[in-house]
């Protein structure tokens, strides 16, 4: 028989390694959790930054198409709000980084294991004009590009011209399916709209599911001969409300040149789109206000032939007129982009136009510098 | 008595002796975590200059260009002293504009042949090197990672190229 004391003693031995052992034991499990979190933000910052550093390094190589894929599904999305000065991107609700002038033609969302990047110069009025600034374009396997087969060889060019990598179809309009993409942006011409009633015979974009998973785009280019110059866009949901003679809902807007048309298609969005562009624009006055002291002191060098200055007259004048760098006046590149009307977006283009006829004429002068 | 107080005593002394094991493993430990946050950020930060580098060096508005086609690494010298301009007299759209894509950074463009020494400097947004911030009432101190950059520096007016080589002073406080 053990004495009082002695099982008073053993009793306390136990509770003391019960308290020890609990202490140790939750110790332990709280470093384990605590090495698991740390683990999944790790993963979680080597993605972003990853993310990140895919999109720096692209947008600064024009020309490039890239696929990365990445071991998981996640979550993109693009946010660009003039109103409220909001402009960044975020991965699985996590911002990423602040996007305030960077130009990324991208959708709201995108969710999916890889992205494509593409970047291209945006140059005005055309490939051969003044470069402005690199466009990224950004999508992934899961959104469709299906284009309205159309007898336009020009629309058959912005087919071909569209990158093959991405979901591309050329479709008939009567071999409608729900192929599953995550999103479908139907791309249309104003001059298909205007020949033909109904788009799509087996139309069955009725389908409620389906409805909210679909844009559609009409392109009303200013030259029937050259799609890619300028023109405006029609953003619709609806295929049957979207065109009469011209477009029927109020997300109207231009493109100039042929990246800012493949930014309305990489967006599909009319907010997206006139956000994005109204950077591109606010660049164009940097790029138009360094182009005009750039002119004026080469006319004010000595060394350049007279009628080499004469011609550079012209540049100097329409620099001024778009980005108003003495501010003498308001510039035409002040407006917003949703804001542009038609008249206000042909004067910009046409002054853009005789820059350019411009420099061409200086490029025949042996002599003459050029503009670009 | 004696003998339970002695038992007492000696598991007390071995758990004291674990605690401050698992103490001083817990500091290790930390330790080398904080290492490896600080790896990480030179990491992050090495990429944000090579991405800066390379940034710089694709800039339309000073690029060289020949009938309307862009040539690599190569900066127009007209072009790069109407930067300057317009960065001092439009300061209202292109400071800000620059400040969010360069970020704190000074960036200078040296000819180092066949001419040498003369310099450009596009850009300066340094941080005050060492003061002393009121609101944390403590001392910041900035320190800077200089990348240097070959380039050709061409001038439009004689036509001729010279070697130059440009220098992007990143900043960062410590």
């Amino acid at each position: 028989m053990f004495s009082k004391k002695a099982q008073i003693e053993i009793q306390f031995n136990w509770i003391f390694v019960l308290i020890a052992g609990v202490v140790f034991l939750s110790f332990f499990l709280m470093l384990i959790a605590n090495q698991s979190s740390t683990s999944e933000q790790k993963i979680s910052v080597s993605l972003t930054r990853h993310f990140k550093t895919i999109l720096d390094s692209t947008s600064h190589k024009s020309g490039t198409f890239k696929e990365f894929n990445f071991p998981a599904k996640f979550k993109t999305e693009f946010v660009c709000d003039l109103e409220n000065n909001l402009h960044y991107y975020e991965l699985e609700d996590v911002k990423v980084s602040d996007l305030k002038y960077d130009i990324i033609f991208a959708p709201n969302y995108l969710y999916g294991q890889n992205i494509y990047t593409w970047t291209k110069e945006w140059a005005v009025p055309d490939a051969q004009g003044f470069s402005v600034s690199n466009f990224l374009f950004v999508s992934n396997k899961a959104r469709g590009y299906i284009f309205r087969n159309s007898s336009s060889d020009t629309f058959r060019q912005l087919y071909d011209f569209f990158p093959s990598n991405l979901t591309k179809l050329i479709s008939d309009g009567d071999d409608f399916l729900d192929r599953n993409f995550d999103f479908n942006t139907y791309i249309l011409t104003s001059e298909f709209m205007e020949n033909n009633n109904n788009p799509f015979p087996q139309n069955k974009f009725a389908n409620n599911d389906y409805k909210n998973k679909i844009k559609f785009i009409i392109i009303h280019p200013y030259k029937t001969d050259d799609i890619f110059n300028s023109g405006e866009i029609c953003f619709c949901n609806d295929i049957d409300n979207c065109w009469d003679g011209g477009c029927l809902t109020q997300e109207e807007t231009f493109y100039l040149g042929e990246e800012s048309l493949y930014g309305a298609l990489f967006t599909s969005d009319y907010s997206m789109y006139t956000c994005m562009m109204h950077k591109a624009f606010q660049k164009l006055k940097i790029t138009s206000t360094m182009h005009y002291y750039w002119i004026e002191d080469v006319i004010l060098n000595g060394d350049v032939d007279y009628f080499c200055k004469t011609d550079l007259e012209v540049p100097l004048k329409n620099f001024g007129l778009l980005a108003d760098p003495k501010n003498e006046r308001s510039a035409l590149l002040d407006i917003k982009y949703v804001d542009l009307d038609k008249p206000t977006f042909e004067e910009i283009a046409s002054l853009i136009k005789e820059i350019h006829n411009k420099n061409q004429v200086l490029a025949l002068g042996q002599k003459c510098i050029q503009l670009y | 008595m004696k003998k339970a107080q002695l038992q007492m005593g000696e598991t007390i002394f071995v758990v004291i002796i674990i605690l401050f094991l698992i103490i001083i493993g817990m500091v290790f430990l930390y330790g080398h975590e904080e290492e490896s946050i600080f790896k990480s950020e030179r990491e992050f930060y090495e990429l944000d200059s090579v991405a800066l580098g390379q940034l710089i060096t694709n800039l339309p508005e000073l690029a060289c260009s020949v009938a309307g086609t862009k040539q690599q690494s190569c900066f127009d010298k007209s072009k790069v002293e109407s930067f300057s301009k317009i960065l001092y007299q439009n300061s209202d759209i292109a400071m800000e504009y620059y400040f969010e894509k360069l970020g704190n950074v000074n960036i200078t463009i040296e000819e180092v042949y066949p001419e040498e020494g003369k310099r450009w400097e596009i850009y300066v947004n340094n941080f005050d090197i060492n003061y002393t911030d009121t609101d944390l009432g403590m001392l910041i101190q900035s320190y800077g990672t200089t990348l240097k950059i070959p380039i050709l520096i061409k001038d439009p007016t004689t036509n001729k190229n010279s070697f130059g080589i440009l220098y992007v002073t990143k900043y960062r406080k410590i």
